[in-house]
């Protein structure tokens, strides 16, 4: 079981499909809330969905250099998924969140072991 | 919708992206696209579609076809040469290996589940596709194909097709970001927009309706694949093939390395006829059972997603891709317009060297290797006044071990003796180590001696003056085994020119005190086991033949050939002809020596530039190195293979000198060819090399590519085996191992180690029947070089002053020297991901004192100025080297492969020894001045 950190700008976005995979989830609707949240507690790996999740990985990286995050997006740019790999995430995913496919995700990037992230691409 | 109907058109669009992924766009497929019936169904829909995502990737695929003119489609075959093919600098590498980590080594896990995958489905890949299972192409495919069968009625695939799709969605999302942003034509682009609509568009239909809702994207797919289905597209799979192929079985082969020149034992384990690992062999004479890391990384070197992967012919200054007969055809032709005595022909790598060299060398091609680049100056003294280029000390027993201008624990040469050198140091042998900068070898020492550049000869000499004047030196060997040695004794005590070797002189002119040298030279001559040695370090300026016969002085006058911890002579067998009984090599042609060197003659590349504007080179074959990195001054190199008519390039990586080249050809890694070759160190054995993995992608070992290119020109009947297996037994014939020993233990020893051979040989050359690199007239060391006497050059070991004009003086205060990694070999692995991940960069090494002087600090970006070329690199000031001197990694600097790909931009150094003097080296062997550059350092302030 992951500690797990969940953002999403959407309030109404529900992270179940987390805990149904038998993680500990909390979650946040708010940039600052999120990145004091990480500050101050354990948390394996975070899940952060549009634009604003990619501004958040560079705080969490001045938190933990290894930060491991995990990128969503609902409505794919190529743009953006290109400034999203210059950050190193674990993946970049769809919204709508698919179960089998977050678990294969944190799955391996939970394998790898606290300070191993996955490498970072100059796009 | 029906679920048929939607299959349909899933189907039609994912062939659609296997097909525009698999290859190069063909000219049906482009004209289909350009008809005005698809454009305008490809516009219709992407205005009525409801996806924004996917109506952006119609419209951008509808904008660039629409504007396509009539040379476009030869633009995106070079195009698709640069992202596909590793032709450009950022190419796309569209396996799914690469993106499971995003590091560029390919083969990985990915590979295997997608063999599983597809056994599962009782489909293979066809063999004749050269890319692995899990290119892009490939998953498309498979896609495809479970959609036409869904949509042909099976239903049960649905399953299997939605999970396959879901597992490899994320790593195709980020393939299209690379792709966007890799492509400069505009076209592939599009297709990124394309495919990543396309790909949120199938995420979205494989959800619940409702969770989607109110979008619709079962009609937008449809839509798509209505557009789609106006096109070309094979009906059946076209890259799968039915029936399923088991697994090769697991490996252990035994074989050697070659990532340099240390030949060591090698194990590879193969899974699936994929290279896994690589370990040392146990028993082999050179590895001992120990690899470095350059060995023990080597399956990312073969899996390197940088390798060059089928032939490239370059038109208006740009590659497309070739099929191999085309390439070699147009080599064939080219060749035939030109003088063959003007075409040079280059061999970095001696890998199976008797089949391609005889090729040339009957045509007539004037041929250079990695010798003058490297140690020409050494040879010239060793080869003549002994047997042998570099006979290896034997660690093993040594208690004094002397270095001039050597880093043996990282220039390795074999991993069995570095070990032995550490266990020397270890039990308490003194090892002495001469160099300006403290390497890693004087860091081992017991004592590390600093010394300016190209003034070993003076120190050497000294030395022997010493030894002499006391009386030391060995009088039953000098007197038994030498030849010349009053001479040398007038030299040294300075009877002939009135300029006595003493410590003092010598002190003057190294900068090592006068009372180090007097202390060292009797500590050798006292120690009972010893040996002093060189290498390229004294090879690469100017006094280089001078500074190594002096050295080598020292062993002679105490007798240490053969003696327990003294030099071995070598004694490695010799290998039969590959043409047996009735099979005829071809004849040498009349290859002209370009380059007139005082003691060599032949040709030395660094003259590259004069050779090619006096007329006497119009092209180049270039197989496996870099001359543009590694030649002499870079500017200069260029511009010669620029002027040149012809020039082709053999490599596996697409090398600066290959970019320069009309025709490139991809050449297979050592792992993916055989040979067999003599070896020694102290023992002797045969050793072999397999085919551990079968060349990938469409790479051709040398051998293969000699045979067509002898084919060619109508030689055929010179070059009569089945296979190389049938050379191998001719070379194997009276030679006390067979093929099958060999293959199976992965070498033999022929000879065990013994001392003094020569007293049973009677002579220091060895017995008929063994080889070593060089000859000694006399049959005794001789003192007074033989061939120098012959060429009228002084045949007595001094110490000469360099040149004027590469003196330092108040403008270039400095002299730079290149040096060597352990983590890296010349300019050949720098694809390596493991080896760039260790050693990524380069940067100048300066003395804290000078840096402190000129203001520089770590990390400060500085300019590395000579008279002939500039270079920017960042500082590393340290105490390790000494002041006045500048040093730095060398094979640095590549524009393409891992160095220049923008996607990394952590990985990548500089040349520094590229801006040495044009057409210049040291004048008996023809070796570039890599370690005696005048230079001056500028911090830049910007
Ligand atoms: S020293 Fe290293 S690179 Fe050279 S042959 Fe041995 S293992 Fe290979």
């Amino acid at each position: 079981m992951a500690q797990i950190l969940a953002y999403d700008p959407n309030p109404d976005m529900h992270w179940e499909v987390v805990t149904s995979l038998g993680h500990d989830v909390v979650s946040f609707n708010d940039p600052g809330e999120t990145i004091d949240y990480a500050q101050d507690n354990r948390v394996d790996i975070a899940l952060l969905v549009g634009s604003e999740g990619i501004d958040m990985i560079k705080p969490l990286r001045e938190i933990s250099p290894n930060f491991k995050a995990v990128l969503f997006c609902d409505a794919p740019e190529i743009m953006e998924i290109r400034r999203a790999l210059r950050w190193a995430p674990c993946s970049v995913l769809f919204m709508p969140i698919v179960k089998e496919e977050l678990d294969a995700c944190l799955k391996r990037a939970l394998l790898k072991g606290k300070s191993t992230i996955k490498g970072r691409l100059n796009l | 919708m029906e679920a048929k109907e939607l299959a349909a058109a899933k189907f039609t669009i994912q062939r659609f992206l296997a097909t525009v992924f698999a290859d190069e766009i063909s000219p049906e497929l482009f004209k289909a696209m350009k008809t005005d019936t698809f454009l305008r169904s490809l516009k219709k829909a992407s205005e009525t579609l409801y996806s924004k995502e996917m109506t952006r990737g119609a419209r951008a695929l509808f904008d660039y076809m629409d504007g396509a003119g009539v040379d476009t489609h030869k633009e995106l075959t070079f195009e698709y040469a640069d992202l596909f093919l590793n032709a450009g600098k950022s190419p796309v590498l569209p396996y799914e290996s690469f993106y499971i980590d995003r590091e560029p080594t390919l083969y990985g896990e990915p590979l295997f589940q997608m063999r599983e995958f597809l056994r599962k489905q009782q489909l293979h890949k066809d063999p004749d596709y050269p890319e692995p299972e899990d290119h892009i192409a490939v998953e498309f495919d498979f896609l495809a194909e479970m959609n036409r069968r869904e949509a042909s009625g099976d239903l049960s695939v649905a399953d299997i097709r939605a999970d396959f799709g879901r597992r490899h969605m994320a790593w195709r999302t980020e393939f299209c970001a690379v792709l966007h942003y890799s492509d400069t034509s505009g076209f592939y682009q599009a297709l990124a927009e394309f495919t990543i609509g396309y790909l949120f568009l199938a995420h979205l239909a494989s959800v619940p309706p409702e969770e989607v809702f109110p979008s619709d994207p079962t009609a937008d797919l449809v839509a798509l694949g209505n557009v789609l289905a106006a096109l070309p597209l094979a009906a059946e799979s076209f890259l799968l093939k039915p029936g399923t192929i088991d697994p090769a079985p697991a490996r252990t082969i035994p074989t050697h390395c070659y990532a340099c020149g240390a030949l060591c034992g090698m194990t590879a384990k193969t899974r699936d006829g994929v290279l896994m690992s690589t370990a040392g062999l146990q028993g082999d004479i050179k590895g001992g059972g120990r690899l470095c890391i350059k060995g023990g990384n080597a399956k990312h070197h073969v899996y390197s997603a940088y390798r060059l992967k089928a032939p490239l012919i370059k038109e208006n200054g740009r590659f497309r891709k070739a099929s191999w007969d085309e390439a070699l055809d147009k080599v064939v032709t080219d060749f035939k317009a030109y003088d063959p005595t003007k075409i040079g022909y280059m061999r970095g790598n001696d890998f199976a060297n008797w089949v391609h060299e005889a090729l040339f060398d009957h045509l007539g091609c004037p041929k250079t290797t990695h010798r003058p680049m490297c140690d020409n100056a050494n040879r010239m003294a060793n080869e003549h006044n002994l047997s042998d280029k570099r006979p290896w000390i034997n660690y093993q027993e040594a208690d004094y071990i002397l270095h001039f201008g050597m880093n043996e624990v990282i220039t390795s040469y074999g991993q069995r003796k570095t070990a032995q050198l550490k266990a020397a140091v270890d039990r308490g042998a003194k090892l002495v180590v001469l160099d300006p900068r403290r390497s890693e070898t004087a860091a081992l020492a017991t004592e590390w001696i600093p010394i300016k550049p190209s003034t070993d000869a003076a120190v050497a000499l000294a030395m022997c003056h010493v030894i002499i004047k006391n009386g030391l030196y060995d009088k039953e060997f000098v007197s038994n085994w030498t030849s010349g040695f009053e001479d040398f004794k007038k030299r040294v005590m300075g009877e002939d020119d009135d300029l006595p070797k003493t410590p003092l002189w010598a002190s003057r002119i190294s900068g090592v005190p006068a009372e180090t040298i007097e202390r060292i030279a009797l500590e050798f001559a006292k120690a009972t086991a010893k040996g002093a040695m060189s290498w390229t370090g004294l090879a690469q300026v100017p006094n280089g033949m001078y500074a190594t016969a002096a050295l080598q002085a020292l062993n002679a006058l105490c007798g240490t050939f053969d003696a327990p911890g003294g030099p071995s002579l070598p004694f490695k067998r010799k290998l039969k002809p590959a043409w047996g009984e009735g099979q005829e090599k071809p004849p040498k042609g009349s290859a002209p020596k370009l380059d007139k060197l005082r003691m060599w003659a032949g040709w030395a590349p660094a003259y590259l530039l004069d050779d090619v504007e006096s007329g006497k080179l119009d092209g180049m074959i270039c197989y496996f190195g870099d001359p543009v990195l590694s030649w002499g001054n870079q500017a200069a190199i260029t511009e010669a293979i620029e002027k040149m008519k012809f020039k082709v390039c053999i490599d596996a990586f697409m090398c600066d000198t290959a970019l320069l080249c009309d025709v490139v050809l991809p050449d297979s890694t050592w792992l993916e060819q055989s040979q067999i070759k003599p070896d020694w160190l102290y023992e002797a054995q045969i050793s072999y090399w397999a085919e551990v993995v079968t060349p990938l992608f469409e790479s051709k070992p040398m051998y293969w590519i000699t045979m067509e290119l002898a084919r060619r020109m109508g030689l055929e009947k010179h070059f009569p085996w089945k296979n190389i297996e049938e050379a191998f037994a001719n070379q194997l014939r009276g030679l006390p191992c067979t093929l099958d020993q060999l293959k199976e233990q992965g070498y033999v020893v022929t000879d065990q180690a013994a001392y003094y051979k020569y007293k049973e040989w009677g002579s220091l050359n060895p017995p008929d029947g063994y080889g070593s690199s060089g000859n000694t007239k006399t049959g005794k060391y001789n003192f007074v070089n033989p061939v120098a006497q012959e060429k009228g050059v002084d045949p007595l070991p001094n110490h000469h002053d360099g040149p004027p004009d590469l003196a330092t003086d108040a403008t270039y205060p400095f002299h730079f020297g290149n040096f060597r990694v352990f983590g890296h070999e010349h300019s050949s692995t720098f694809n390596d991901y493991s080896l760039m991940k260790a050693n990524g960069t380069n940067a100048l090494w300066i003395n804290k004192m000078d840096a402190h002087d000129l203001q520089i600090e770590e990390g400060d970006l500085v300019r590395l100025k000579s008279p002939w070329g500039e270079v920017e690199i960042k500082a590393h000031p340290t105490w390790d080297i000494m002041p006045g001197i500048l040093g730095a990694a060398g094979g640095f600097g590549h524009k393409r492969g891992l160095e220049g790909d923008p996607k990394f931009p952590q990985f990548g150094g500089k040349n520094p020894p590229g801006i040495q003097k044009p057409n210049m080296t040291e004048d008996m062997g023809g070796t570039p001045l890599l370690k005696y550059i005048k230079t001056r350092v500028e911090k830049i302030t910007t």
